[in-house]
């Protein structure tokens, strides 16, 4: 029984520091560098099972932009790793819009708080 | 019916070459009158010189601001530089002038009594404004040039015009 | 083998694949719902075989895998439960995707409607689709293009984006990407493109414009038109499913019970056709169905020039006109006529120059769908678009600023206004809300109305809010239109973000500015428990304005005519000063509070006495009136609209300034601005107006 309520209330604690773990990749105003982009992505894909991307301040995104970011994406997926869009922009919806891939930034938005998703991940 | 226009100026190189072959710093100036003080501006600054036409006056507008006029087609601000100094209004006439400069893709009008020529300094002939001339003067003015007998203030032309062009 | 059927081979191999993962990942689904992996899984397999099925042409499997691929992400993104029925339905629909896909690549024919009933399921799930009730009515037809840019297209300076843009201006753009060439991250070259990406645009284009657009940004083997004929005869089957669309969903799809078209032949011409054979048969079909559009292109800034230099001409002229005034009459008869035809041919340039500029609000409606669709999957809300005067015109630069305002509007009125469908149905309205988007001419301006049918404004909460915040008085006394126009107030309300992708809300206040800034007005009429529409009443162009040509004391203003109500020559009677200072007009029952513009503006020897001089009746943006105190009104006038903001700044009242045919500059009144100047006095209590009214009467 103590096992039992011990894992439970590790599940518990593990679920309130996920949520809070998540390695924060905070995109600048100006990412028009898409290779430094890519690098710190890579970085980040190597480093985390976690990624949350933050895209709050950017002004301006490249269709080269665009396209590391989706390669981000199909890596960290091949390697587990969670990949989601803490903050979208504008211009970021923008850009992703008009290549046609508004749905895409649709599948990358953080999940709702009580997510079953989290706890399945754990599991 | 619509004003004249006396003088066109255009900026020009501020290095001049010395009768002995070396190259000093100088500024080109247009002088004017207001009362019995003259003034100069920089040429860089300066658009245009022309007549003074009545204005359209702007609601709430701080003494110095007498209204708008039209320039071709653009609607411009004129300042009355004496209302500016502090030294009351200027009651303009046709003889008055206006010298319309350019500060920061602004075009705005400054209303003075005459214009008298324009005026090749060396960088080294400007003195800079004794404290004795009170704030108002170290606000708007850059320095002072002592051409003969004669002084002349060095016109501090953004610090003028900034007031006017708050956001 | 050409270049296509390699692609087809590679997508039967790869879809093969695809379809096995799915089997697998649904499987696993049953066994345990809560499996993300697997549902993410599931997703990505069925968007993998829907991007290549567009990119070959097979749209049949595209627009199946399309429905498929929604309910997925329902699913994921929690809008769903995960339940054994839903995943047997989706084990049900890989097995049909499959036989789709071995029907295509043997070239069988699969029974048309095979799809129907699971469609039709999946809709039950998902909620019906997002369609519009008011399809184009302009001869449009469909046209598939492929855009196939080359490694080094974005290091020859290409951008897809700016091409879309481009493509966008001659129609309804719908575009579907194809990601499947993008390398992982560690391979990728950053500058290189390996994105391709299928369109449709539904436009009244020719082949041979749409050509010149691709042209201009793409070398010859990176791109492809296929003419798809119009839209009616291709039916769903070539509609490109609706992912990121800026197309509204066709009629088609309103009714799935139609007869479909034998698209499996569609399909087979489709794909059995050679290029050239496809270009040739474009071409004929371009002749038999292209209205006869000439048009040219012309850069922006000339044609900006040209507006300019024709405003001056008015000027001009309209001083020579004045000069004549000035002459005694009946001397220069010749002049006279002269100068007369040329005012009248000014006037005429000047019109058609301006509609050269002019062009139809569709631009704007197009890419409400699209906002309505993240919308509705944002707030789990239901809606539906209902649209009409798309063709009407307005000014290129109005409609260049409109695309916010509408947007944040739009947004409004889904967060606060339309009702979750449990809700609506509860009050007895159909779980489904409508966003209705009208736009139409009216009295020489242009009016756009956002309409919605939902909970409309809750007035006292919003009343109790302003009072809050410090905004109005507590007992300040307004009418209902007053109270919904609140809104417009600062703080009070946000075109809000439902999720963190859409960023901070917008405040309506700045909603208003920015329209007021175009020489619009915009305000809300609402019923409770019904709905509210936004009104935007906007002017043709940006650069002229009718106006009342006003003098006060020894100025000149201009009125703009939008606002102006009726002019008066006030009795003595019916002028009432209040308590608290400020003068009050009675008119016919109701009490305008009155301005003194000469007082305002610090203008000398203007008319104290409204009875001395007239008082012009104006209406602002919420619905308020003023009266303004002037001299004499001087005549009526079309003005060239100069700003006052390039060489000076705002000024609160001052809309702008314009050059009369004096050469003298007027400056134009901005009426809101005054109200807001005369602040307590122009909301004065009408009871005390009126109690005081009653009071002198006896």
């Amino acid at each position: 029984m103590r096992t039992q309520t011990a894992k439970r209330r590790n599940r518990t604690a593990r679920k309130t520091s996920k949520a809070t773990r998540a390695l924060r990749v905070i995109l600048a105003a100006d990412e028009t560098d898409v290779i430094a982009l890519k690098r710190r992505l890579e970085a980040a894909v190597a480093k985390d099972r976690h990624l949350a991307i933050d895209a709050g301040a950017v002004a301006a995104l490249t269709t080269a932009g665009v396209q590391v970011l989706l390669a981000a994406a199909a890596s960290a997926e091949a390697r587990h790793v969670q990949f989601r869009l803490a903050a979208g922009g504008p211009a970021m919806i923008d850009a992703f819009g008009e290549l046609g891939l508004a749905d895409t930034i649709a599948s990358w938005l953080e999940p709702a708080e009580n997510s079953r998703v989290d706890d399945a991940a754990e599991a | 019916m619509m004003p004249e226009n006396r003088f066109s100026t255009s900026p020009l190189d501020p290095l001049t070459r010395r009768s002995d072959g070396e190259n000093v710093q100088t500024r080109q100036l247009v002088c004017f009158t207001i009362g019995d003080q003259t003034y100069g501006i920089e040429i860089r600054t300066v658009r245009e010189i022309r007549a003074w036409s009545a204005t359209t006056s702007l609601p709430n507008a701080p003494d110095f601001v007498r209204g708008v006029t039209n320039l071709r087609g653009t609607v411009v601000p004129i300042l009355d530089l004496r209302a500016r100094f502090g030294h009351g209004q200027t009651e303009p006439t046709k003889a008055h002038v206006v010298i319309v400069v350019a500060i920061e893709s602004r075009v705005v009008g400054i209303l003075v009594d005459t214009v008298s020529d324009i005026l090749t300094v060396a960088e080294t002939e400007i003195r800079p404004v004794p404290e004795i001339g009170g704030a108002a003067a170290q606000e708007y003015l850059d320095g002072l040039i002592t051409q003969g007998d004669q002084m002349i203030a060095l016109v501090a032309a953004d610090r003028i015009v900034a007031p006017v062009l708050v956001h | 083998m050409d270049e296509l059927d390699e692609l087809k081979q590679a997508f039967f191999e790869e879809a093969e694949e695809q379809l096995s993962d799915l089997e697998a990942q649904l499987a696993a689904l049953a066994e345990s719902p809560a499996d993300a992996a697997s549902l993410n899984g599931a997703f990505r397999s069925v968007h993998s075989i829907k991007g290549g099925a567009t990119l070959v042409g097979f749209a049949r499997i595209a627009d199946f895998a399309h429905a498929v691929e929604s309910l997925l992400h329902r699913m994921r993104s929690q809008q769903l439960a995960v339940d054994t029925a839903v995943v047997a339905l989706l084990l049900g629909s890989r097995d049909l995707l499959h036989d789709l896909v071995r029907a295509a690549s043997t070239g069988a024919d699969l029974a048309d409607g095979a799809e129907a009933i699971f469609v039709r399921q999946i809709d039950s799930y998902a909620g019906r689709p997002i369609l519009s009730q008011n399809p184009a009515p302009s001869p449009q037809r469909l046209v598939r293009l492929q855009l196939m840019p080359a490694a080094d297209y974005l290091a020859r300076g290409g951008d897809p984006r700016r091409l879309f843009a481009e493509l966008r201006r001659h129609g309804a753009l719908s575009v579907v990407v194809d990601t499947s060439a993008l390398p992982p991250l560690e391979a990728l070259d950053p500058g290189a493109m390996h994105l391709r990406w299928t369109m449709a645009l539904e436009t009244a284009a020719t082949v041979a414009q749409l050509r010149d657009v691709f042209a201009a940004q793409a070398r010859a083997d990176e791109y492809e038109i296929v003419d798809c004929g119009s839209p009616a005869a291709a039916a769903p089957d070539s509609s490109i499913a609706v992912s990121s669309a800026d197309v509204q969903v066709s009629a088609a799809v309103v009714d799935p019970d139609a007869a479909e078209p034998p698209p499996a032949k569609g399909d087979k011409d489709m794909s059995a056709v050679s290029p050239s054979e496809r270009d040739t048969a474009a071409i004929a079909v371009e002749d038999a169905i292209a209205p006869i559009v000439s048009s040219i292109r012309v850069d922006l800034d000339r044609m900006d020039k040209l507006v300019n230099l024709v405003g001056e001409l008015v000027i001009s002229q309209a001083m020579l006109a004045e000069q004549l005034h000035a002459l005694p009459t009946g001397q220069f008869p010749q002049l006279a006529r002269g100068i007369e035809e040329l005012s009248r041919h000014a006037r005429d340039l000047q019109e058609g120059v301006m509609a050269m500029r002019a062009q139809p609000v569709q631009s704007l409606f197009s890419r409400v769908p699209r906002l309505l669709r993240e919308l509705s999957q944002h707030t789990g809300k239901r809606l539906q678009l209902v649209s009409s005067g798309e063709d009407t015109e307005i000014d290129k630069t109005v409609i260049e600023h409109l695309h916010d305002p509408i947007t944040h509007m739009i947004r409004n009125a889904v967060d606060h206004g339309i009702e979750l469908p449990e809700a609506r149905v509860t009050r007895g309205k159909p779980p489904v809300g409508t966003i209705r988007l009208v736009a139409r001419q009216a009295g020489g301006r242009i009016i756009i109305e956002i309409a919605d049918d939902g909970r409309g404004i809750d007035r006292d909460r919003l009343r109790a809010r302003a009072v809050e915040a410090g905004l109005i008085a507590q007992d300040r006394q307004m009418s209902e239109e007053e109270t919904d126009n609140l809104i417009f107030l600062p703080g009070l309300s946000t075109a809000a973000a439902v999720s963190s992708i859409s960023g901070r809300g917008v405040g309506m206040d700045i909603v208003r500015r920015n329209i007021q800034r175009l020489g619009g007005r915009v305000m809300i009429r609402s019923t409770p428990g019904q709905g509210a529409a936004f009104y935007m009443s906007l002017p043709l162009t940006l650069a002229v304005l009718d106006g009342m040509v006003i003098r006060v004391g020894g100025e000149t203003y201009i009125v703009p005519l939008a606002n102006v109500v009726e002019s008066l020559r006030p009795l003595a009677k019916d002028v009432h000063t209040l308590v608290g200072g400020g003068d009050v007009l009675s008119v016919r029952g109701e009490y305008v509070p009155l301005a003194h513009i000469g007082g305002m503006f610090g203008v000398s020897g203007a008319v104290r006495d409204p009875t001395d001089g007239l008082v012009m009746l104006v209406e602002t943006d919420d619905g308020g009136r003023i009266g303004l105190v002037v001299d004499e009104i001087v005549g009526q006038q079309q003005v060239v609209i100069k700003s006052l903001e390039t060489n000076y700044r705002a000024i609160s009242g001052v809309a702008g300034a314009t050059i009369l045919g004096n050469g003298r500059v007027a400056l134009i009144v901005d009426v809101s601005g005054l109200r807001a100047r005369m602040g307590g006095q122009a909301y004065a209590p009408m009871a005390e107006a009126g109690a005081r009214a009653q009071r002198e009467q006896r």
